[in-house]
């Protein structure tokens, strides 16, 4: 036993040195996060539930092109389209498995016009499987419900920029014309 | 055939002679990108897409355009190729629309394709997009022009292969687009081949319009269920729905080729009068019943009666539209569970002609068609048919032919289709084709064309000689109205072409041509000494040939169709109806009812409910042709398969099945279960088709008229078939019923002046059987005196005025007709 | 030089008994006696070239067409003079059209042809007239019909009217037309010499090529090749128009330099003013700088100086033209005139038209004139005919040549 050993020993600065950070840790809030009362911040980009987005006319902004069923590795969008009174493409039904999906987002990536989101929503557990099965109805409603305002705004700026923004169709392009703009 | 031999990529091909670099490389599986090819078509050379280096040669060559030489060294994927596929790339794409998303092409897209592989993602110019107004005005078929890249494909397949031409290029430069004359809107046969070409989404099916993306459907290959052709459609189906049909290069007999009812008619499935459940007539009406208490009721009586009248007071109908295993078991069944003979079909009135007339002649059972028969010979006659709108894939190769540069002569009174693509119209007098053909022997055998050998030792020479006597060119010119220099001319020229062919269809529901037309038609065939093959008469369905061949015919005794329906006695107390519809399809629907109407049982199985079924006692739904497997046999005798591709309708089950468990119930076991065991029998009995030995014969056939016109009855109807449906089936389809949906009378403007007509008024016809009221179309493809009436829609009732005939007479209408 | 355009000095050219009376219709009766073979002998050594801008040797296409055994054969003339600042053929086809008869019915009898058609420009209403006049005159004084001059020989002309597309004026575009189709090229081969009218040979040479033959004929070809150069002999017509003091259409020997012809014959510039451009050829043909006066009008010299012979039309532009204006309003015409067929020429003459017209409206960018330079390339070589690759090596000829003017930067007037 050394000296310095010794003097340690009856000093008991090992004690104090733990007590004292004891007596810091006293003073500072707590990491333990008090889940559910007390709800972590969303980074961006975070891959919560889906949501289709609505244009500022309430319509939806999807046109059913399925190129986010079609990349989908797990299979879990289907589109559901047809021809509505005025010629155009209708999207009739819009359905999420979210059961079956795997948030990998590509979905989003996929988007060529940013109209399917995955929300900062990730509390969806639920007790049936139909409350799981995600309708275009729904969807819109997710929308309305966690990516209203100005979240949904940023949301495609800050994070996903939707390919038609960089893969320049030109302003007067006719057949897209009324679709672009929401 | 010569092969040259030539390098491309590295690797040494063969291709024959006179081929081009694209079609070298194509065939020994290099792709070329080419937006304006077409294996049907002659090269064009419009896109640029397909330029490849050449050895030796100054800049890049177009490969579609470019013959091969022997040694040619081609390389295809240089830098300087892919930089200048890039280049015409984005020459393409500075005004073609990006709407992939709303575009229905998106995912099989030629030009889609190329700009992943060589375009660039940037545009360095920003050009203003055409905007014209997509053209959604005509049935079936939709164009978009700000898609258009301006291949031509689709105008050179209509006029070239399809022999319509009802697009063309209006305009020039870049202000080209493609439109029907004065850009007015497209009416043409709907065939559909356009859009199966495009390479982009310029021209869509109107049917498929935003319905699903390629990525995800499934496509299976499918036999079509109309005519005889056999061909192959491509069915693409989304969640166990058929959504639309095209035609696929290198796939059936057709090699891609469709006409509308093959691409659009596959939608009768979901007609809203599909059965569902097996029905019982009970205190008049039909209501629902399980399938059991449906069979044991229909074993029940059908017991009841055999026991009371004796197994031939049952008979029973086949169907041309339902497999060969399901007509198998329907005359198994019969013949071996009721122990009946009465086994007939609606082929009675069409191709059964054809078969008697084959047997005859040339004393054979089994005469399918050549599919490439026309292309080989050089002189094509063709008697009062409409083969391209009868037969319109194998109609393509008449066509075909004669742009290869053989004469294809037409014997018509009605300027068709196929007159418009021939080379020699002889305009008839309907009804008259046996005429011609009697006048046209009379000139061989008078001037000594015929082949002298051999006709004179076939037997009967001396009795057609004799038949013949009445038939000189003054004569027949009476008949006919063909002038007597052309009867002449016809026969020489005829008779010295170097090879030869008879065509003419055989269709139930044609009432100017008879079994006497067929043994004509054979006679001279056999006068020149040509082989029993120049005769070429099609099958009239999809599975007619087969059918016939399956044994839905009666063997020794049984009655035949006209004693089962039309006779005066009332032998027959039950009758079994697969897959037919007699009160719409046979003719003189008054007797036909007024017979069905004295039966003690009539069970109709099919996959409507039909206007037969609604009279029955008992309704047993079937499944379609989609629902099911099985086999087809095409009008050229191959035996094809259909599968079971979506689910069947309600509790419908397959015809064969009925009848399996139909035995059981009446405690008969038959000893098939599967559809295997059913192909096994069947293929032994088909191996025998066609052995025996051939026994020529002549068979003077005269002109014969069963009932001619009058005064009171002035003109003749001439029923027939038209391009857009096939039998009363077609008419259940949505998509065709959109391009006709009504059955019409053609007339003449003369007759019209006459009989003081509006166009598109509606006219009494009038026969000594009836009275029916149709739209009138004052045309001028028919003659004066002669209205003409498709055959295939139930409401209209045609048949009312129709009457049945099996002989040599030509079964003509005499009608007279009124302002309504 | 006077041997096109000798009859047109006598009065009443267009008239047969002018015609005849200034020696008219004696080489036909010549090339009758003679073997049809000898004809095309004679043209082929007289190593006479087309004068409708390709320079192909028209002995060639002849012997070609001659040793085809299908028949019946067919001779076509191109009228359809499109090329704009070329109107070398008018005089001819409204002055004597008598000659141009009598060099078909030579070249006819030279292939063995039995049927002839005059494509001709729908500009020209007056022509046609004058034309039509003139076989009917010439049927009845049989040097048309079933048996021309009593030797039993057949040819029949007709003349067929265009209808104002420049493109029917490449000769298988013109074929479809006169078979009534849409006036589009056709791929080659097959060379009309080998399946053109009716998918039979077809020998179509040009109205002044026709002019041509009846001298030919009459002198030999020893005689008919002391004119010109040795690879392009014969007289030319030359058609000047622009900035000259007296422009119009002059017959001159092949191979006379730009310089005599702007300086002697048309009289110099106008105005006094200095000279900046020349087209040598019509529009479809690289211009040129004042520095290659000295360059000599022939097949063989001009393409050394970067540009082509074309059909002769020249237009001179002095030192206030704007030539991006020009260069714009030549390239619009080749957009115009794009039948549509093949893309490059579809797509790119347009995309190249609205670049100079952004530049002369003052929007340019500078990466423009590269722009330029790179669509040319693109489009040419790939195009399906020549229209296509006349519009890319104008424009290139443009750039190349007048760089800083293209650009913006010399040239103050633009």
């Amino acid at each position: 036993m050394t000296f310095n050993e010794l003097t340690k020993r009856i000093f008991m600065t090992e004690i104090l040195k733990g007590m004292a950070l004891t007596l810091k840790t006293m003073f500072t809030k707590p990491v333990t996060r008090q889940y559910p009362e007390e709800k972590r911040e969303a980074l961006p980009g975070f891959r919560g539930l889906h949501a289709l987005v609505r244009k500022s006319d309430s319509s939806l902004r999807c046109v059913g092109c399925g190129l986010c069923a079609a990349i989908c590795p797990s299979r879990c969008i289907s589109i559901y389209t047809s021809e509505g009174v005025d010629h155009t493409k209708v999207v009739d039904r819009y359905e999420v498995e979210v059961l079956k999906c795997l948030f990998c987002g590509f979905c989003v990536e996929a988007c060529p016009f940013g109209a399917v989101v995955l929300t900062e929503h990730f509390e969806y557990s639920d007790y049936s499987r139909e409350a799981l099965f995600m309708t275009k109805e729904k969807l819109l409603n997710n929308w309305d419900k966690f990516m209203a305002g100005k979240k949904g705004e940023q949301y495609f700026e800050k994070y996903w920029r939707p390919l038609a923004e960089d893969f320049g169709t030109p302003e007067n392009q006719p057949v897209l014309k009324n679709r672009r703009a929401d | 055939m010569n092969l040259v031999e030539l390098t491309i990529n590295g690797k040494t091909v063969k291709a024959a002679k006179g081929a081009t670099i694209l079609q070298a490389a194509l065939k020994n599986g290099i792709y070329i990108p080419n937006l304006c090819y077409d294996r049907r078509l002659s090269p064009y050379g419009g896109c640029r897409m397909c330029v490849v280096e050449v050895e030796g040669q100054k800049g890049l060559s177009a490969a579609c355009s470019t013959q091969i030489r022997e040694g040619m060294v081609v390389f295809t994927e240089t830098p300087v190729v892919a930089k200048s596929r890039k280049a015409v790339l984005e020459l393409l794409l500075l005004h073609h629309p990006l709407d992939c998303p709303v575009c229905d092409k998106a995912g099989e897209c030629k030009l889609q394709d190329m700009a992943y592989k060589y375009g660039s993602t940037s545009n360095r110019f920003s050009a203003s997009r055409k905007d014209e107004p997509e053209r959604l005005d005509s049935p079936v078929v939709e164009r978009n022009p700000n898609r258009c890249i301006l291949c031509g494909l689709c105008v050179r397949i209509c006029q070239d292969h399809q022999g319509v031409g009802a697009i063309n290029f209006i305009g020039r430069g870049f202000k080209t687009k493609i439109s029907p004359a004065f850009e007015e809107t497209l009416d043409c046969e709907f065939c559909g081949q356009c859009i199966d070409v495009c390479p982009v989404g310029a021209l869509g099916s109107k049917t498929y319009r935003f319905m699903s993306r390629v990525w995800y459907m499934n496509e299976e290959e499918m036999i079509c269920p109309y005519c005889g052709c056999g061909c192959t459609t491509n069915l693409s189906v989304r969640q166990g729905k058929i959504i639309r049909g095209r035609g696929k290069e290198g796939v059936g007999i057709n090699d891609g080729d469709l006409c509308g009812k093959g691409r659009y008619g596959f939608d009768y499935i979901y007609a809203e009068n599909r059965l569902k459940t097996p029905m019982i007539r009970k205190e008049g009406n039909l209501v629902r019943a399980s399938w059991d208490e449906a069979l044991k009721y229909v074993a029940e009586r059908m017991g009841s009666i055999i026991e009371k009248h004796g197994p031939a007071s049952v008979g029973a109908i086949g169907s041309q539209r339902c497999s060969i295993e399901d007509n198998f078991m329907l005359q198994k069944f019969m013949r071996e569970a009721v122990g009946t003979d009465n086994i007939d079909s609606a082929a009675r009135f069409g191709y059964a002609k054809a078969h008697k007339a084959m047997e005859k002649s040339f004393g054979s059972d089994f005469m399918p068609i050549g599919w490439e028969a026309p292309l080989n010979a050089k002189f094509l006659l063709v008697i009062e048919s409409d083969i391209t709108s009868a037969m319109p894939v194998w109609g393509l190769n008449f066509i075909l032919a004669r742009n290869n540069g053989a004469h294809l002569a037409v014997a018509d009174s009605k300027e068709t289709k196929l007159v418009r693509n021939s080379s020699q119209w002889i305009r008839l007098v309907p009804g008259t084709g046996v005429a011609l053909l009697n006048g046209m022997m009379k000139v061989i055998i008078d001037e000594g064309l015929y082949d002298k050998e051999k006709a004179q030792g076939i037997q009967n020479f001396s009795a057609l000689e004799s038949s013949l006597k009445d038939y000189t060119p003054a004569a027949v010119s009476a008949i006919t109205g063909v002038s007597e220099d052309e009867i002449r001319n016809l026969a020489r020229e005829y008779s010295s072409a170097k090879s030869r062919l008879v065509a003419m269809t055989s269709g139930a529901s044609e009432n100017i041509k008879s079994l006497n037309t067929m043994l004509a038609g054979a006679n001279l065939v056999m006068l020149l000494g040509d082989s029993p093959d120049t005769l070429q008469i099609p099958a009239e369905f999809s599975n007619t040939l087969g059918m016939w061949s399956a044994g839905v015919r009666p063997a020794e005794q049984g009655k035949e169709m006209q004693e089962m329906l039309y006779a005066k006695d009332a032998s027959l107390k039950a009758l079994y109806i697969m897959g037919e519809n007699p009160i719409v399809t046979f003719h003189d629907v008054a007797a036909v009812e007024n017979t069905l109407k004295g039966m003690e049982l009539l069970v109709v199985q099919d996959i409507f409910l039909t206007d037969t079924a609604k009279m029955a006692d008992v309704v047993l739904p079937a499944c379609s042709w989609a629902e099911k497997d099985g086999t087809f046999m095409s009008a050229a005798g191959a035996v094809q398969k259909i599968r079971k591709i979506v689910k069947e309708t309600g509790e419908a089950i397959p015809d064969w099945e009925i009848f399996v468990r139909l035995s059981k119930a009446m405690g008969k076991d038959l000893g098939l279960n599967s559809v295997a065991e059913i192909s096994a029998q069947v293929s032994e009995k088909l191996s025998t088709l066609g052995k025996n030995d051939l026994k020529l014969s002549f068979n003077p056939a005269a002109y014969e008229l069963i009932e001619n016109s009058s005064s009171e009855f002035p003109m003749l109807l001439v029923t027939a078939n038209i391009l857009q449906h096939s039998g009363a089936l077609s008419s259940l389809s949505r998509n065709l019923d959109s391009v006709v949906s009504d059955a019409y009378l053609e007339l003449s403007p003369a007759d019209a002046e006459k009989y003081k007509i509006i166009n598109e008024s509606y006219v009494k016809v009038i026969s000594k059987r009836g009275e029916i009221l149709l739209k009138a179309i004052i045309s001028n493809e028919v003659p004066e005196k002669t209205v003409f009436v498709p055959i295939h829609f139930a409401h209209a009732k045609v048949n009312t005025l129709t009457y049945p005939a099996v002989n040599g007479g030509i079964p003509l209408v005499p009608v007279r007709i009124e302002p309504a | 030089m006077n041997i096109l355009l000798k009859h047109i000095e006598y009065p009443e050219s267009t008239e047969l008994k002018g015609y005849c009376e200034s020696g008219g219709y004696k080489a036909l009766s010549k090339a009758l006696d003679m073997k049809p073979s000898d004809i095309v002998d004679e043209v082929r050594r007289s190593g006479l070239r087309g004068r409708g801008g390709a320079g192909f040797p028209a002995g060639m296409k002849w012997t070609i067409a001659s040793m085809d055994p299908k028949k019946p054969k067919y001779l076509i003339c191109n009228a359809d003079e499109g090329e704009p600042g070329t109107f070398k053929d008018k005089p001819i086809l409204e002055k004597n059209p008598h000659l141009l008869i009598e060099g078909m019915a030579i070249s006819a009898y030279a292939i063995g042809a039995e049927y002839g058609y005059i494509y001709l420009r729908g500009e020209y209403p007056e022509a046609k007239e004058i034309l039509e006049k003139a076989i009917i005159d010439s049927y009845a004084a049989g040097y048309l019909g079933d048996n021309i001059l009593g030797k039993g020989f057949k040819f029949h002309l007709f003349v067929y009217f265009g209808a104002g597309a420049y493109i029917c004026g490449e000769e298988t575009a013109m074929i479809e037309s006169l078979q009534g189709k849409r006036g589009q090229p056709r791929i080659k081969p097959p060379f009309p010499v080998n399946e053109g009218f009716l998918a039979k040979p077809t020998v179509i040479n040009n109205v002044e090529t026709f002019a041509n033959i009846p001298y030919l004929v009459e002198v030999g070809a020893y005689a008919y090749m002391k004119i010109g150069t040795p690879e392009s002999p014969g007289p030319k017509l030359f058609s000047v128009s622009g900035s000259v003091n007296k422009p119009g259409v002059y017959e001159l020997p092949m191979g006379t330099t730009l310089r005599e012809i702007i300086y002697e014959h048309c009289g110099g510039i106008k105005d006094g003013k200095k000279l900046k451009a020349v087209i040598p050829g019509g529009v479809s043909t690289p211009i040129m700088t004042a520095d290659t006066l000295d360059c000599p009008m022939d097949f063989v010299n001009l393409p050394k100086y970067g540009s082509m012979l074309g059909s002769g039309g020249l237009i001179v532009f002095d030192e206030t033209a704007d030539l991006r204006k020009v260069c714009l309003r030549i390239t619009e015409f080749f957009e115009h005139e794009s039948c549509g067929k093949c893309t490059p020429c579809r797509e790119g003459v347009g995309w190249l038209s609205s670049i100079l017209k952004r530049m002369c409206s003052g929007e340019g960018k500078p990466e423009d004139v590269e722009l330029l330079l790179e669509i040319s390339k693109n489009i040419l070589g790939k195009c399906f005919c020549a229209l296509g690759d006349g519009a890319a090596i104008v424009v290139q000829g443009f750039v190349n040549n007048f760089r800083p003017e293209m650009e913006g930067r010399a040239g103050a007037q633009a």
